[in-house]
């Protein structure tokens, strides 16, 4: 079974990708501990430049182009397994989590490597050298359909779409998921499929946000798909604040339990060997 | 603000409920609790050799520099290569690359031998080209031994096979793997010496010295000891020495299974060939001597053992030509006050008024030796003797 890779994606910005990722990355690696698994390592990809899940999840920003994606991105084929060894560090949560930090310098990076032949697939290629070493491995996207965000989509197998709850959020949902059918069907990467959908920032006093997501629940697809309705909840804004998951942070909050429910639908979605 | 109902116990509480079989269902949970063994492709770089793998694939001093961690792979490669060209020179058989020693070691087939050194590069050339031409059939088995968030890994099974694909990488042109090669991937409870061993006495090759470093890391492992990170000197193995089955006898069946079904006294001759000073193990490996032949050097002087060695492999002697000219070496040593009959028949032979003619001397040498080699090996000691017995009446 190859070792799932799960890309978190949505152009538009604050849906809760990079909150997702964390808490998804956090609560998969620490469920496949609590579980006995043979392998319970995780890693982040973090491919976002605001480095927003690099510094949660590490404590620190001060990644340069010399020990971050960037230099990965950058490496020439023989040194990526050296340059990888280097770069990846442990998160400050679980010893099993690591991270591939960002850094500011990783849209210069990405400009630099627009006219480079094989540019989308350099994340897939690199991580392909350390694939095996994970049981699973979650990449924090940055919001808009850049070269960077179509390499997480070549390296993932499964894409997880975050939105809130609005009606402009909703009729944007069919663009990410053309990118993601693009991705599968014109990039011939048929390993990539759409796992799930996440709603983040649900209040249940909206009445908007209620109707939204029972829409979704109808539709014959899509409804399938809802893995999680995360409750906005200052929980998550505070656990950001302490470098914390939110289950660390305040795990008897609704975010927490929201959040743990989707870890439960991810880890059957993931290690079930099932059709695609 | 700070964090709320924090700890260990309250953050697991909220993730203990899904990581259940009553949540997860049981093929979920068989997934994630799969120990099973599997083929993974890893990228050669995170791979490392076992530094106390009794079979040497590196001559002794660049196994060491290498797993002292002065080279990489390709620069302990490097040094090896040009060991063996220099060798290769001096017997008139110069390479430039190793596709063109392959080329050479066809060429000399049945006519001059190759010397060892010569024949396991150009062994692994060919390894390396099997490799290149039919792919890696049969995966290494690796140990996980990942220490942080650096992934690393050491050969149990398959040290050839690892330095024949860097051979294949970077010696022979037109490379166009990825550098990944298969492997199987054990964690490291699930590491074992015994697997390890009967590995490599399974297969032929394995000869007297590596024998005696495999009876040693079983008997070290089964008492306890295990090797240091890193460096794996002679002096590890010695170790062994001091140890036997004797106080570790529920062990005994699966140390000798693991070393091919052989007896405890076999075992015993094995283990004591470490005795050996360092030099003479290098050399007694490399040219892949008996045990049978070096039990005979153990008898003599620790001091003569190295040397006694060099001659074995310089003239080629043999188990027979080796037990007559240590015997006899044991019968020309003083014993006591009263000289040896030979030293007599020396003493008496210079103190000849006429010195017979050279080819007398060697056809008499010869009617009592029946060998060269052998009368060849007495002349240079004789000659050693002379110098010594000028430099005592000097004195």
């Amino acid at each position: 079974m190859t070792t799932p890779t799960v890309v978190l994606t949505n152009n538009k910005g604050g849906v809760g990708k990079t909150t997702t990722t964390l808490n998804l990355a956090y609560g998969l690696c620490q469920s496949l501990k609590q579980a006995g698994a043979a392998n319970p390592r995780v890693l982040i990809v973090d491919t976002d430049s605001q480095a927003h899940a690099t510094l949660t999840a590490t404590g620190s920003k001060d990644y340069t182009r010399h020990n971050s994606l960037c230099a990965v991105l950058g490496a020439d084929r023989k040194d990526v397994t050296e340059i990888l060894s280097r770069v990846i560090v442990a998160s400050h949560w679980l010893p099993e989590l690591h991270v591939i930090p960002s850094s500011a310098e990783l849209e210069a990076t990405e400009r630099e490597l627009f006219s480079t032949p094989g540019a989308p697939y350099r994340l897939a290629d690199a991580l392909g050298v350390i694939r095996h070493h994970y049981a699973a491995i979650v990449i924090d996207t940055r919001p808009s359909f850049s070269l960077m965000t179509e390499m997480g989509l070549l390296a993932a197998t499964d894409a997880v779409i975050t939105l809130e709850p609005r009606y402009l959020e909703t009729v944007g949902l069919q663009s990410v998921i053309n990118k993601i059918y693009e991705i599968r069907e014109g990039w011939r990467h048929p390993d990539l499929r759409l796992s799930g959908i996440v709603v983040t920032k649900f209040d249940r006093r909206v009445k908007g946000h209620q109707e939204m997501v029972e829409s979704l629940r109808q539709h014959p697809n899509l409804g399938k798909l809802l893995c999680g309705i995360i409750p906005a909840n200052e929980a998550v804004a505070y656990a950001h604040r302490s470098h914390l998951s939110v289950y660390a942070y305040d795990p008897t909050s609704t975010a927490s339990e929201a959040y743990a429910q989707m870890v439960g639908w991810m880890l059957k979605r993931l290690f079930v060997k099932e059709a695609v | 603000m700070p964090p709320k109902h924090n700890g260990p116990n309250r953050t697991l509480d909220i993730l203990s409920s899904i990581g259940d079989q009553a949540f997860l269902g049981a093929e979920v949970m068989q997934n994630l609790r799969d120990h099973g063994l599997r083929v993974d492709r890893i990228a050669i770089a995170l791979i490392r050799p076992d530094a106390a793998q009794p079979r040497r694939v590196l001559p002794e001093t660049i196994h060491q520099v290498f797993h002292n961690q002065e080279i990489t792979p390709i620069q302990a490669l490097k040094q090896y290569i040009e060991k063996v060209r220099i060798v290769a020179r001096e017997k008139g058989r110069p390479f430039e690359t190793l596709l063109d020693l392959l080329m050479a070691g066809e060429e000399n087939e049945g006519s001059t031998q190759l010397t060892p050194l010569e024949q396991d590069l150009r062994d692994l050339t060919n390894l390396a080209v099997t490799l290149r031409q039919d792919g890696q059939v049969n995966p290494l088995t690796i140990v996980d031994h990942s220490q942080g968030a650096v992934p690393s890994y050491i050969i149990e099974t398959g040290e050839r096979r690892y330095w024949a694909n860097y051979i294949d990488m970077e010696f022979i042109p037109g490379y166009q793997g990825d550098g990944m090669i298969p492997c199987i991937i054990l964690q490291p409870h699930q590491a074992s010496v015994f697997r390890q061993a009967k590995e490599n006495t399974s297969r032929a090759g394995l000869n007297a010295i590596g024998m005696a470093r495999q009876a040693a890391l079983l008997l070290l492992a089964v008492h306890g000891i295990h090797p240091p990170d890193g460096c794996v000197t002679p002096d590890f193995y010695r170790q062994a020495l001091d140890l036997d089955l004797r106080s570790k006898r529920e062990y005994s069946t699966d140390v000798l299974s693991a070393m091919g079904g052989i007896s405890r006294q076999r075992l015993s001759q094995y283990k004591l060939l470490l005795g050996l000073p360092d030099e003479a193990l290098e050399l007694a490996d490399r040219y892949s001597l008996e045990e049978r032949v070096l039990r005979y050097v153990l008898q003599l002087p620790v001091e003569m053992q190295s040397e006694a060695v060099r001659q074995i492999v310089q003239h080629d002697l043999d188990v027979n030509q080796v037990r007559r000219m240590l015997d006899e070496a044991q019968e020309v040593a003083p014993k006591g006050s009263v000289p040896a009959r030979n030293s007599l028949q020396f003493a008496r032979l210079i103190q000849a008024k006429e010195v017979p003619s050279v080819e007398e001397i060697a056809q008499i040498l010869l009617d009592q030796e029946e060998d060269v080699v052998i009368l060849r090996r007495k002349v240079e000691l004789l000659r050693e003797v002379l110098v010594e017995l000028e430099r005592h009446l000097e004195g």
